[in-house]
């Protein structure tokens, strides 16, 4: 190229932003970086493998863990029986799988429970302020000083022992935690300029709670819902263990019914322990990879 | 917010006050609010337990007349209201009320029983051990991760507090009386009265909380490594050491304290497993007797104890947080 | 004393950030100076490096220096180990972030976070006493007496007036005295040496200094007990607690009200001249610097495109950047009409540079070559120089058609 055309006037780009990056709407970005670890994405294929087996194995193998099976009391590991069969011949291989199905049902249904009421106690104390916060959050603290095995307890003594009386203590005891975190949000957001635009529009108040409040707090409260599934599962092992828990296949009562015979069958201890620790430690991983993707802090 | 971007704003009147002052000032409100709490919790768990059906007396072979005299006995005759006046009176003078399932003997002596000295002072013991412990460890190996991170110490303490959070504490317990009592048989698996016998059962409490601990102090220190005012400090010319001890560490405490409230509820119940498996004669095992016998009076004897442990226990970190925070200790 | 001569003075320095496995380079090829007791102001719009090249300065961020030095009083920065760093961090050059709020902490006095740096610069070890003492005691002997005991204090001591005069009082008798060795010692560790009376002393002082009253009591107060005028003043007394030879204010008006910015900035100005120190002023407002500073460095994406005097940058600016934000200053001094003009579009990500000259994108006189190939710096005058395609010869048309005339020589 010769000078003359080297120094020509060109003038500037039609493009002067150069800020463009292509669009990533949030939650596509979040996907992305979600998975972008390889930790995460064996997580999640062990947890979903976990998960399918609880829900399938028993399903297929029910006769193996049904009635008394009198041929295979505490058999020895097997062709038929591959980790041994448990002190009514049942096999131990499947019959952790079953187990694991009242651990997940307790999990998430107690996760969830415990979501929606703290979100909505703490969305509304946070929203009206003033006395009812002052008032709602004294009683969060005096139910955040009531020990859950005292609950259990309780409601055992009323309602006699099963898996909905360990649920139902987990939500009366679990909510507070969701409510605070729930309240503290509302209350950084409520001062934003468009939930002010929206009040002095006479928007109601639950139209925006629902409508710009919860969406701009789901993040964190997925997070949270998240870590409580395994916090709630491990409740249940750990009631179980004290003999205070469900006398329904779980993990929890698998583990305490193993801990007996551990000397001569360390296998009924072992497997539905290693099926346990596997499901918490991938759902604790993948809760803290979630939060990390969900910071937008950390997006880019 | 006032409107006007003055050139000197009024200062808020709290500003001078005095340090200690404030504190006291603090302290007192505190202290309110966990009566008030720890009030409305007997209140609360006395009515609760007057709804529930009186199965306590329901032995069919039981003539009626034999229940009266029970019902007598235990004051059950009296209106609630007077009842509940009496509860509180007796609460007053430390008198938690009688176990039902042991006739003649009161709450009180159940859990503490000076003749041997087992129960609430066992198990306080244990939870306070482990405490210290989980809080040395966990902060210090949460300081050490975080400031070395992508190093192997970092990646050692991020394992060792991936297993904590994740595998349950009674499988811990299990796992270590095999190894340490039972196969190397270094250390006694029963009891927790001498030094040695302490550490293995302190170990298996500690192991979850010192986890929960470790994750949180390194979080917090990471996220303190590019704060502005550690940027400052460096700009000072500090030492690094001077840094870490005199700026990051103390600010990283923060979210840490706060979490030591529930942390302590944890192991409270923790207790209960660690003295299953390790057989040490506390609280636990009352606790777990009183469901199968249907003992109300221990329960809710239990319950305004575990209550006001843990109202005291919050108590404590909330007064622990005002020292370490100026900002909520001089809120209005 | 010659006025003229430089107390920092950074060449060709190069510095590259790793983020994510790749290597971005986010200073290319600055070259600077500052004199002594001078203004120099650091001009650009957010993102084009000011903060990171005066960081870097003092090596507080992580980036890596590839090439490149940063002589100060003619000791390089760029490679010291950070022992030697910490001793000209706070004491020689100390900084003033943009937003005391966060950049003091939150649950430390005040009065601590200033005696700290005091505490850190001026407790000498017993080897440094000694060292102090030979180098006094040699000074004495090839120079002027007084003003090499002058430079000695101020050197080590940086002692107020008031002060000075005293301690020279004190040394004098002593260095003629029968053994001016241990007795210089000895004042060391008995006056010289900072006290936590004195650093208390001095924190009071600089309160005054900064007009906040009852400074004792505010001592022991905490950072969100203070307005943010308050607040910043603060940073600066913190700043200038071992009266440094150069600061840095790193934008120190920006998070300020509209109101309190001038009186924040006079007085940073004006306390900064009476220690006779040098400032290196960062800033993305040209309007604010007109009055105070001595030279500009006008920087774009990383690079200075023009440096030169005051009236250099404000008169005779050879860069369309420069005078892009020239038209961009609301001004009360001339009666034209203009309507303020904005630069349209952004600077470019550091993750992704155009090619050729970084500003192109948006510059009204970009000519093709502008798109190929980055331009060289071209040196107009002593303290004059710019960074653009404009300067070449065979410019010359569109230069003209621009209204870019010649430099007076």
């Amino acid at each position: 190229m010769d000078d003359k055309t080297l120094f020509a006037h060109v003038g500037p780009l039609d493009n002067k932003d150069q800020t463009e990056y292509e669009y990533v709407s949030f939650w596509k970005d979040v996907f992305r970086r979600f998975f972008s670890s390889k930790t995460t994405i064996v997580c999640c294929i062990l947890l979903l493998a976990i998960f399918l087996g609880c829900m399938i194995i028993p399903a297929i193998y029910a006769d193996a863990i049904s009635g008394v099976n009198p041929l295979a009391i505490n058999a020895k590991p097997s062709a038929e029986h591959w980790l041994g069969a448990d002190r009514y011949g049942h096999d131990v291989f499947i019959k952790a799988w079953s187990g694991g199905r009242m651990s997940f049902l307790v999990g998430l249904v107690a996760a969830f429970c415990q979501a929606i009421i703290g979100v909505l106690i703490g969305s509304i104390s946070g929203y009206c302020g003033g006395k009812v916060d002052m008032v709602v959050m004294r009683i969060v603290d005096i139910f955040i000083s009531i020990p859950y095995m005292i609950v259990v307890l309780a409601i055992q003594m009323v309602a006699g022992r099963g898996i909905s009386t360990i649920i139902i203590a987990l939500v009366i005891t679990g909510w507070q935690n969701t409510a605070r975190l729930t309240r503290g949000q509302v209350l950084q957001l409520k001062n934003e300029d468009y939930v002010m635009a929206a009040q002095s529009l006479n928007v109601k108040g639950v139209t925006i709670i629902l409508k710009h409040l919860l969406p701009n707090i789901l993040s964190v409260i997925l997070v949270s819902v998240t870590l409580a599934i395994p916090s709630a599962m491990f409740s249940e092992a750990f009631l179980s263990f004290l003999g205070m828990g469900t006398s329904d296949v779980s993990w929890g009562s698998l583990i305490r019914t193993g801990m007996d015979v551990r000397d001569l069958y360390p296998l009924q201890l072992i497997w539905p322990s290693i099926l346990l620790a596997a499901t918490m430690l991938c759902i604790q991983l993948l809760g803290d990879s979630m939060r990390d993707s969900l910071d937008p802090k950390l997006r880019r | 917010m006032s409107a006007l971007p003055g050139r000197n704003p009024p200062v808020p009147a709290h500003a001078f006050r005095g340090y200690t002052q404030d504190m006291a000032k603090y302290i007192l409100r505190r202290i309110l609010i966990s009566i008030f709490t720890i009030f409305v919790l007997i209140t609360v768990t006395f009515f609760l337990m007057k709804m529930i059906p009186d199965g306590l007396f329901s032995d069919p072979k039981m003539s009626e007349e034999a229940r009266q005299r029970m019902r007598a006995l235990y004051g059950l005759d009296k209106p609630v209201i007077e009842q509940y006046f009496i509860y509180i009176r007796n609460l007053l003078h430390l008198d938690l009320g009688d176990s039902i399932a042991y006739p003649g003997r009161s709450v009180m002596t159940m859990i503490y029983d000076p003749a041997t000295g087992n129960g609430l002072p066992t198990s306080m013991r244990l939870g306070l051990c482990s405490l210290v412990f989980s809080v040395l460890f966990g902060v210090g190996m949460g300081t050490v991760a975080g400031l070395n991170r992508g190093k192997i110490w970092d990646k050692v303490v991020i394992l060792i507090a991936l297993v904590g959070v994740s595998v349950p504490s009674f499988l811990v317990a299990v796992t270590l009386v095999s190894v340490f009592g039972n196969i190397l048989g270094w250390l006694p698996t029963t009891g927790f009265s001498t030094p040695r016998e302490m550490i293995l059962p302190t170990i298996c409490l500690s192991l979850g909380t010192i986890a929960t601990l470790a994750r949180l102090m390194r979080t917090s220190i990471v996220e303190l490594e590019n704060a502005d005012y550690i940027k400052t400090a460096r700009s000072k010319g500090l030492k690094r050491r001077t840094i870490v001890f005199k700026h990051q560490i103390r600010n990283a405490l923060l979210p840490v304290v706060t979490v030591l409230g529930p942390l302590s509820a944890s192991l409270l119940t923790g207790t209960f497993v660690v003295e299953a498996v390790f057989n040490i004669k506390g609280l636990g095992g009352y606790f777990v007797e009183s469901i199968t016998n249907r003992d109300y009076g221990l329960v809710m004897g239990l319950t305004v104890l575990f209550g006001t442990f843990l109202v005291v226990a919050n108590l404590l970190v909330d007064i622990i947080y005002g020292f370490v925070d100026p900002r909520i200790r001089l809120a209005k | 004393m010659s006025e003229n001569t430089k107390i920092l003075e950074v060449k060709d320095l190069h510095v590259d950030f790793l983020s994510y496995g790749a290597e971005n380079h986010v200073i290319r090829d600055a070259n600077y100076y500052v004199n002594k007791g001078e203004v120099m102001a650091i001009v650009g719009e957010s993102g084009s490096g000011k903060s990171v090249l005066t960081q870097t300065t003092v090596r507080l961020t992580p980036g890596i220096i590839s090439q490149g030095q940063i002589l100060f009083e003619g000791k390089d920065l760029a490679h010291m180990t950070e022992k030697q760093l910490e001793e000209v961090r706070g004491r020689d050059i100390s900084i003033i972030f943009q937003d005391a709020m966060t950049a003091l902490n939150p649950t430390m006095r005040i009065g601590e976070q200033i005696t700290e740096v005091l505490m850190k610069h001026f407790v000498f070890t017993k080897a440094e006493m000694e060292q102090f003492t030979d180098e006094l005691l040699a000074a004495v002997k090839t120079q002027d007496p007084d003003a090499a005991l002058a430079a000695w204090l101020t050197e080590y001591f940086r002692p107020n007036e008031k002060q000075m005069a005293l301690w020279a009082s004190q040394l004098k008798p002593l260095l003629s005295g029968a053994d001016p060795r241990s007795a210089v010692i000895g004042w060391i560790k008995t006056t010289g040496n900072m006290t936590k009376e004195r650093a208390k002393e001095t924190a009071i002082d600089l309160l005054k200094m900064i007009k906040i009253s009852d400074p004792e009591k505010r001592l022991r107060q905490y950072i969100f007990q203070f307005s943010g005028g308050m607040r910043q003043r603060i940073m600066v007394a913190i700043a200038l607690a071992c009266r440094p030879k150069l600061l840095i204010a790193d934008e120190p008006t920006t998070a300020l009200d509209v109101t309190i910015k001038a009186e924040v900035l006079n007085m940073i100005i004006q306390l900064v001249r009476e220690l006779n120190s040098a400032i290196i002023l960062i800033t993305h407002d040209l309007g604010i610097v007109a009055s105070y500073a001595d030279r500009i460095g006008v920087m774009y994406a990383g690079e200075f495109v023009e440096t030169g005097t005051s009236d250099e940058i404000f008169y005779q600016s050879q860069h369309p950047y420069t005078r892009g934000l020239l038209k961009s200053i609301p001004r009360l001094d001339t009666d034209s009409n203009e309507d303020l003009k904005a630069i349209e579009g952004t600077p470019p990500n550091v993750t992704r540079m155009p090619k050729g000259c970084p500003f192109h994108p948006r510059c009204e006189c970009a000519m093709e070559i502008c798109r190929q190939q980055a331009p060289a710096l071209t040196t107009l005058s002593d303290t004059h120089a710019v960074r653009c395609w404009l300067q070449d010869p065979r410019a010359a048309e569109v230069r003209k058609k621009f209204g870019y005339e010649e430099v007076q020589p």
